[in-house]
């Protein structure tokens, strides 16, 4: 099973990334690029959906970082749900939930970008 | 009966305070108004001590301690100050009556505290003891009536300030009151604290545990990626995610390599390949702040770059530069190493590709001069009647010094082997300049062997560096008649081994070729009769050491010669090769290796 597999699925205008596995050194490059291609296809709304995340490293909270004031300078945010278990807590370890919004289900993220 | 049934039966006990009003409330109303005052206030104690029993955060704490206060004294209003972490107490809750002069309150915490639990407006008190003063004063600031101060041993841990009494409710002053809600509200906020106290270190141990399991990560991560590019990405990646900054670029050998952030960043980038001049020759991650070149604080402030960390691992010199903190954290000097640590890593990475990559080129250079020198040397031995000849060459670098070759001219076949001084390249080169040269001269009908040597020796000289020279055998081979010429230029001495297993060392010839303007030079003679067996060798096979550095040397040659004399040309160079590199052992051959075996066949006399 490779470390980190990704899908991508649109809800309404809103593109769902769920990473499944491991954002590490070694994946980070996969991840960033999945991102930043829905950035430049113009889909500025993302949620991440942690709910088959096992692990992220800070590298991956780089990789969301380096993206974050554009997608937001566009328009658009990058809001997080599904955050179980040790992921969870180091998403509230690092602070990072006061940097992007949280939800606990994935609907609710969804949801949040209607009207916006 | 049904009704005494719903009564929850197992359900919790009634909290003392509860069970002491039900047990007070029916006979306050009998009492003298003092008595009711102390009872009521009683039951106020009890039930604020019952109900700090259950978990309660700081702030409830304070809220309920106000509540309570507030309603026995009477009081207008009621509030609290809280350490705030410099030595100072701060407003940290209030009831009743707001006053604007309340939230700009700092009072500093004083060495010594006075003696009374509770001082108040207007008491006398005693002159003499001055750890009142600082109380008085902060009473009359806030317009407060009375203050309960909070202490836990020694220390000063708050103060519940209590404004004036309600005018229309009857005045009430029950310092004793005051004294004992304190000390119990000290108990339970001193527990807070502690608690919270406990939580912060829990989360800075989780946060410093992650952040090593992050840069494990990333070290692992820059051995793996061989692309500089991709260093430099995993660079920034590590660097932003550990300080959570949305902006970030590395900046090496004078040029921006990576880039990660808004776009805003682009444009010029000169102020970036400034900061890593400015950042030449520190090792720790400032912040740009640090910097006296005010034009250029100013650029990146505009880029809203707020840390510039410099590193170096070799010629890999450079900058990462990175975006402020998010969360407005401050970098602490562990963050600080941690940065430096992540971009020195990074250096190393990029500089080890480096050396990878031009290793890789040396390489592939190396395998086609290997290539183009193997063409030079002979692909098969001369076929001559009564004749059986071999040779071998095994350079130790992937090019070497050791030549051999046979030039047919006529009815004769002209035997070299040669080595020239030093291994690799150099000499590879030289080797090829000596076949062209001594082919040339072969061809050209300078048959003469010493003519032939004092032309290479003058070439050589002529053409390389001073402290470069050969040895060479040079033979001149009748195969007719077994008779051979031959010039040893300062070469090991080839070994003729007679049929009857006499030994024979072949001498005669001049001094090495190259190093001097002149040689003289002598032609020696040997003939070799059928079973006779000629083997000229470089001191590759020698030298060839043990490993305690004992040489293979002559004897052993011979003696391996000998043993494997009847065998044919080609299987006699394998045995002697195989027993070099047999007693070598781990060491392997240090120097490159050649041997030519020519052996007259015993068949021929008959």
């Amino acid at each position: 099973m490779p470390e980190l597999e990704i899908t991508i699925r649109s809800v309404g205008s809103v593109a769902v990334v769920e990473p499944r596995g491991f954002v590490n050194a070694h994946t980070v490059s996969g991840f960033e690029r999945a991102l930043s291609e829905r950035v430049d296809a113009g889909n500025v709304r993302i949620v991440i959906s942690g709910a088959h995340l096992s692990y992220v490293a800070s590298a991956g909270f780089g990789a969301i970082m380096g993206l974050i004031e554009d997608v937001r300078g566009r328009g658009g945010d990058i809001r997080i749900c599904a955050l179980s278990g040790p992921v969870a807590h180091i998403f509230r370890v690092l602070g990072f939930d006061r940097l992007c919004r949280t939800f606990e289900r994935e609907e609710d993220a969804v949801e949040s970008f209607r009207g916006s | 009966m049904s009704a005494a049934r719903s009564i929850r039966v197992g359900a919790a006990p009634s909290p003392p305070s509860t069970r002491y009003q039900r047990l007070f409330a029916p006979h306050i109303a009998g009492l003298d108004p003092t008595a009711h005052l102390l009872v009521s206030e009683l039951l106020a104690l009890t039930d604020f001590s019952a109900a700090l029993t259950e978990p309660m955060t700081t702030d409830e704490v304070a809220s309920l301690m106000l509540l309570v206060g507030l309603g026995e004294t009477r009081a207008r209003w009621a509030g609290l100050l809280l350490p705030a972490g410099d030595r100072t107490l701060r407003p940290a809750g209030r009831r009743g009556v707001a006053d604007r002069a309340w939230k700009s309150l700092s009072f500093p915490a004083p060495e010594a505290l006075p003696r009374e639990a509770v001082l108040r407006v207007g008491a006398s008190g005693r002159t003499d003891d001055a750890a009142d003063a600082p109380f008085r004063n902060l009473l009359t600031k806030a317009g407060a009536d009375a203050v309960a101060i909070l202490r836990s041993g020694d220390h000063l841990t708050g103060l519940l300030l209590v404004g004036e009494p309600h005018p229309i409710l009857a005045e009430v002053r029950r310092d004793d009151f005051l004294e004992a809600l304190a000390v119990i509200a000290s108990a339970a906020l001193e527990k807070c604290r502690r608690d919270e106290e406990l939580r912060a270190t829990n989360r800075r141990l989780s946060l410093r545990a992650y952040q090593l399991r992050s840069l494990l990560d990333i070290t692992a991560g820059l051995h793996r990626v061989r692309d500089e590019g991709a260093v430099w990405d995993l660079l920034l990646h590590g660097a932003m995610g550990h300080v959570l900054a949305s902006r970030g670029s590395v900046v090496a050998g004078g040029r921006v390599v990576a880039s990660k952030g808004p776009q805003g960043m682009s444009g010029s980038w000169s102020p970036l390949v400034a900061a890593d001049a400015a950042a030449a020759g520190r090792r720790e991650a400032f912040p740009v702040s640090g910097l006296d070149q005010t034009g250029l604080v100013r650029d990146l402030a505009a880029r809203q770059l707020g840390w510039i960390v410099p590193f170096a691992s070799g010629e890999v010199r450079g900058a990462l530069l990175l975006g402020e903190a998010g969360l407005d954290r401050r970098l602490e000097s562990s963050d600080r190493a941690f940065l430096a640590s992540l971009a020195g890593r990074a250096a190393a990475a990029v500089e080890n590709a480096r050396l990878h990559r031009a290793t890789i080129e040396k390489e592939k250079e190396l395998a086609l001069a290997r290539r183009i020198q193997s063409r030079l040397l002979p692909a098969e031995p001369p076929r001559l009647p009564g004749w059986d000849i071999a040779g071998v060459n095994i350079p130790c670098l992937a090019v070497g010094g050791d030549y051999y070759d046979y030039v047919p001219r006529g009815d004769r076949l002209f035997v070299t082997i040669a080595d020239v001084s030093g291994k690799g390249e150099g000499p590879a080169l030289l080797m090829a300049l000596v076949q062209a040269s001594l082919t040339a001269i072969y061809r050209h009908g300078q048959t003469a062997l010493d003519r032939a040597a004092v032309e290479l020796n003058q070439l050589l000289h002529e053409k390389t560096d001073a402290n470069r020279y050969m040895t060479a055998v040079l033979g001149s081979l009748s195969p007719g008649t077994g008779r051979l010429d031959y010039l040893n230029a300062g070469h090991v001495r080839p070994v003729v081994l007679r049929a009857d297993r006499s030994v024979e060392r072949l001498h005669a010839g001049s001094t090495v070729l190259g190093l001097f303007p002149r040689i003289e030079t002598e032609v020696g003679r040997v003939d070799l009769a059928p079973g006779d067996m000629l083997a000229m060798y470089t001191d590759g096979l020698t030298e060839a050491e043990d490993p305690r550095e004992r040489p293979f040397d002559d004897h052993r040659v011979i003696e391996a010669l000998n043993a494997a004399r009847d065998r044919d040309a080609r299987a006699i160079c394998g045995d002697l090769l195989s027993g070099a590199r047999a007693f070598a052992g781990p060491r392997a051959l240090q120097d490159d290796l050649t041997l030519i075996v020519l052996k007259r066949e015993a068949g021929n006399s008959r």
